[in-house]
């Protein structure tokens, strides 16, 4: 892939975050170093430095990138989605490829916790649109806690569930009511 | 150990060094030293203590009627208020040395050989569950506030129906 010489500044923090997502999200937080930013990246170690002079600079840019572009995965702007188009973006999200701006967020976790803040806010925002479309919240939330579940499971043991079975319960996690939904709802809401 | 789990919350596991472990516990270096070589050799002690509560769910066995009962043991062992400090552990492992994970995905791996005779409806019903569980014990990590006691009881009891009312 050639890469073109003259990035302009913006341009440039952006290519390197993007490498550190790259390298987080395949190889975990402790992979990320400067020497290994600046083999993906191809900037040079001085531009690195001037974009990110510290590495506790360069993760905390990491973690909000990682957030901003879950954020944009999860349609969260988009008030027009229904409960069901909701669920539907928080599957694909834990299925494809963005999941790697998950894993950059979880092992930011091992570095400090108070990274996590934009996820909290995140999931918070989604809990409220849950609670304001009304039906079952916790049907809701044990829907979306298995596919965090499932995403986590990804991180610590990507081979537990085989391709097929990982396909088939983000496929059931859909329409899934648990075992305890008939006694519950039977009593008041 | 009991120093090692405050530090780990204090400061994230990535604060967890030998010097903090000491500072904290109040022991000299040596006192430390004495019952632990290293800080990995504390860090492999508590993943040993956390994962003994996966026995008692292990030792229900495969029937399939008793997959109930499996999910319910595997709840208790993930929000023991003895696993209290296992999150940290847990993170702390994937940074630190990511092969003490190993007795963790071990344990998955000889409860889910338990659960395979289940049909195949029954088996994606509680593999959904356990993962909505694992999703509750990361949401309970990353924001304790996130829900109501209200709410999450409400959930929980959705996930493990026969777990009595508080």
């Amino acid at each position: 892939m050639s890469r073109p010489r003259n990035l302009t500044g913006a341009a440039t923090r952006a290519a390197l975050l993007d490498a550190a997502l790259t390298i987080v999200g395949e190889q975990g937080l402790s992979a990320l170093t400067y020497d290994k930013l600046v083999e993906i990246s191809s900037v040079s170690r001085g531009g690195v430095m001037h974009h990110f002079p510290t590495r506790r600079e360069l993760l905390v840019a990491v973690v909000d990138e990682a957030a901003a572009r879950l954020r944009a995965s999860l349609k969260m702007d988009d008030g027009n989605l229904t409960p069901a188009q909701r669920l539907d973006v928080y599957v694909e999200s834990v299925a494809g490829h963005p999941s790697m701006n998950r894993n950059a967020l979880t092992l930011s976790l091992a570095e400090n916790p108070e990274l996590l803040q934009s996820w909290r806010d995140m999931q918070r925002e989604l809990d409220d649109s849950m609670r304001a479309a009304g039906g079952s919240v916790e049907l809701a939330l044990a829907r979306r806690l298995a596919l965090d579940g499932l995403w986590w499971q990804q991180v610590v043991d990507p081979d537990r569930f085989s391709d097929e079975q990982r396909r088939e319960l983000l496929s059931a996690v859909k329409n899934w009511v648990p075992e305890g939904f008939t006694t519950q709802s039977a009593g008041p809401s | 150990m009991d120093a090692t789990e405050r530090v780990m919350t204090r400061k994230g596991p990535a604060g967890v060094t030998f010097g903090s472990i000491v500072e904290e516990s109040g022991l000299s270096k040596s006192g430390v030293i004495h019952h632990f070589r290293s800080k990995r050799q504390i860090l492999e002690a508590l993943a040993a203590r956390t994962m003994s509560g996966f026995a008692n769910v292990l030792r229900i066995g495969g029937n399939p009627s008793d997959r109930g009962a499996r999910t319910r043991a595997y709840a208790e062992c993930l929000f023991a208020p003895e696993a209290a400090p296992w999150p940290m552990h847990r993170i702390a492992a994937l940074l630190n040395a990511p092969d003490l994970l190993d007795p963790m995905i071990e344990g998955h791996r000889a409860l889910d050989q338990l659960e395979q005779h289940l049909d195949h409806e029954d088996h994606v019903q509680v593999m959904l569950t356990r993962m909505a569980l694992d999703g509750l014990w990361w949401s309970d990590l990353i924001d304790p506030e996130r829900l109501s006691a209200r709410e999450r009881g409400r959930v929980m009891r959705l996930l493990v129906p026969d777990d009595p009312p508080p």
